[in-house]
């Protein structure tokens, strides 16, 4: 799915867009533990995450990934979102606690796979 | 070929990741592939994040090549107790500090053995951690990962054959009256050296032996001692070694004791079933990989001795002397940090033995003390291609569930056979014995946290259908061949030809046999003809 429909799907603020040809999402990883963020991160990958320090900055600025998600409202550092505009990296911001910003990206992503399955 | 470093503060969160990224610019910069790049990134970042958290200040030392990253992590302590344990998933000694910035899952080694294609750790309380890893930046191709390391000089061939027969893995074809090696089957060992008469087959490495420099570290095999006709202390042949000009000089036995050891505590601390295979000849790893891949987690998890002596070069540059094929091939692997060269012994034979007829030592090897032979447990030794393959295949079959620790050699009577040597094996291992201890270079034995894999074979095609049907064509050929795997059409076996027939490596009417009785075929099926 393009990620600026699933921010607007998810009711999620768009802090920096996505690099043109590198914003198509297939699917979310939600974590807090550094390694398995690292691990999971995929050209296709959304992560969302409560971390929001210099370990975000890096975690953006190294690994290529199309988008990641803050959660519960939080306000990026400045650092972050320059580095993540420059890494090409959309960054998002939930109104919303992880748990339930997890749900609404799930039915996001499964109800554009049903209605992409008939055809 | 780049080389980029980077320091590495401890407890500095705020700069952490800072050279990985110095990495990362030179990957894209040449414009790697991006899931090697996030590879590289995941390991690189877990390797700084390690020194950050856990140690004194360390740097990341990186060198991109085309085809390779290699990266060395080293820090200045405190080390790792136990390895086995840190490289376990969830272990982890992280402070709160650290956890609270996501770190310390116990996740970082892993992730790092996970997402490197070669990773190695070597580690010594008090005195600190060095991690290497390489990510190829691109799928290798199958003859750049299995360069045969055997020459040949095809002049010499007189077609006898014999090496046909004897190779382990039927690699060796002769065509036009010269043998050809199929790199992909090819295990280094020394069998088809050792019985050709002509001396068509050697080591494919340099026959001189490079200019002596101060950051060159020699590393020569122990066999070398028992070379020049009497007994040479360790001592004596390292003066004269030193008097060429080699300030460095590493023998082998440390870490051949080194690993024997290791291989030993495995032993006693596992309730490993069936035989152990120490992984003490790298042909023997390499013919377990290609012919007994079933056979790979009887292998315990460390270096061979040479690998081991090569991953601990900690400045400038080795030249290993390699008594054969195999260890050539070990040295040779791409490893731009250090980089390492292989050279003949012939070479040193030379240089030495004007030399050493001045230097005085003519005393008797000492006498193994009875304390001395009983340290190690007893070890079932096997030495002989032949002999090792009815080992493994008495193995697979299930036939040998005993014996313990096995150390199993390609050459007759171990590294000591080496075809290249010119004494006798058992007189030169007589020679060789020390008792003196290394004070020079300690070995160690170096963990393999990646596990062997199977050596994947070349496939039919690449299309599985079609594999599928050229495999249907081996079948009928092969039984329209008489069956005597002669070797006179060059291929090792029948089936050997049925399959060099249908992947275009040698013509269809081939067989001699079969040129002579047209009529004969060896079964009913197998009217039909292929030409």
């Amino acid at each position: 799915m393009k990620l600026e429909q699933l921010a607007q799907e998810i009711g999620a603020h768009v802090e920096t867009p996505a690099a043109p040809g590198r914003d198509d999402i297939r699917d979310v990883y939600a974590g807090d533990r550094m390694s398995d963020l690292l691990g999971a991160a995929s050209e296709h990958t959304l992560l969302a995450t409560h971390i929001s320090n210099h370990g975000l900055l890096r975690l953006i600025e190294l690994m290529d990934v199309p988008a990641v998600c803050l959660v519960n409202g939080a306000t990026p550092d400045p650092m972050v979102v320059t580095t993540a505009r420059d890494a090409g990296t959309a960054l998002l911001v939930s109104p919303w606690g992880l748990y339930e910003t997890c749900g609404r990206l799930y039915a996001a992503l499964t109800s554009e796979t049903q209605r992409a399955a008939p055809s | 070929m780049t080389e980029i470093t980077g320091d590495i503060k401890s407890g500095d969160y705020i700069s952490a990741g800072r050279a990985s990224k110095k990495v990362k610019d030179a990957l894209k910069r040449i414009g790697a592939d991006p899931a090697a790049v996030r590879r590289a990134m995941v390991a690189a970042y877990e390797a700084e994040m390690n020194v950050v958290i856990h140690a004194q200040d360390g740097t990341l030392r990186a060198a991109v090549t085309p085809d390779t990253l290699e990266v060395l992590v080293s820090d200045g302590g405190p080390g790792i107790e136990n390895i086995e344990q840190a490289v376990r998933e969830g272990y982890s000694t992280a402070p709160p500090e650290a956890r609270e910035l996501g770190f310390g899952a116990g996740m970082g080694l892993p992730n790092i053995q996970r997402n490197a294609d070669r990773f190695s750790i070597y580690s010594e309380v008090g005195k600190g951690t060095r991690l290497h890893f390489t990510v190829f930046l691109k799928a290798q191709t199958e003859a750049s990962v299995h360069a045969s390391s055997v020459s040949i000089t095809p002049a010499e061939c007189k077609r006898c054959l014999r090496c046909l027969h004897v190779c382990p893995t039927q690699a060796i074809r002769i065509r036009d009256s010269a043998p050809i090696i199929l790199p992909h089957l090819c295990v280094g060992c020394a069998a088809c050296r050792a019985v050709c008469p002509e001396k068509v087959y050697d080591i494919n490495c340099p026959d001189e032996l490079p200019e002596p420099d101060k950051n060159a570290t020699l590393v020569v095999p122990a066999a070398l001692r028992g070379q020049f006709g009497r007994f040479l202390s360790g001592a004596a042949l390292r003066d004269t070694l030193h008097a060429m000009g080699w300030d460095t000089v590493w023998f082998s036995d440390p870490w051949e004791e080194a690993l024997a050891d290791a291989v030993t505590r495995y032993a006693s601390e596992s309730n490993h079933a069936g035989p152990i295979l120490s992984p003490v000849c790298p042909a023997v790893v390499n013919l377990i990989q290609v012919r007994y891949p079933s056979l790979l987690s009887n292998i315990p998890p460390f270096l061979t001795a040479l690998e081991s002596a090569r991953n601990s070069l900690h400045s400038g540059h080795g030249v290993f002397v390699v008594p054969c094929a195999a260890q050539c091939s070990l040295v040779q692997e791409v490893n731009a940090l250090h980089p390492a060269v292989a050279v003949s012994p012939n070479a040193l034979l030379r240089a030495l033995t004007a030399a050493i007829k001045d230097c005085d030592d003519g005393a008797n090897p000492p006498v193994p003390s009875a304390q001395e032979e009983g340290r190690r447990p007893k070890v079932v030794a096997i030495s002989g291609v032949d002999r090792v393959c009815q080992f493994l295949d008495e193995m697979e079959d299930e036939r040998v569930n005993d014996c313990g620790i096995v150390a199993l050699y390609a050459c007759d009577s171990g590294c000591f056979g080496a075809p290249v040597w010119p004494e006798h094996p058992e007189v030169s291992r007589y020679r060789s014995m020390t008792t003196e201890r290394q004070h020079h270079a300690s070995g160690r034995a170096l963990y393999r946290p990646k596990p062997l894999a199977p050596r994947a074979g070349l496939r039919l095609d690449a299309d599985m259908q079609r594999a599928i049907e050229k495999l249907a064509q081996i079948d009928r050929i092969r039984d329209t061949l008489p069956g005597r795997d002669c070797g006179v059409c060059g291929s090792p076996t029948c089936l050997a030809l049925a399959e060099d027939i249908v992947m275009n490596r040698t013509d269809a009417d081939a067989c001699v046999y079969k040129k002579q009785h047209p009529q004969k075929p060896r079964q009913k099926r197998g009217k039909e003809t292929t030409s």
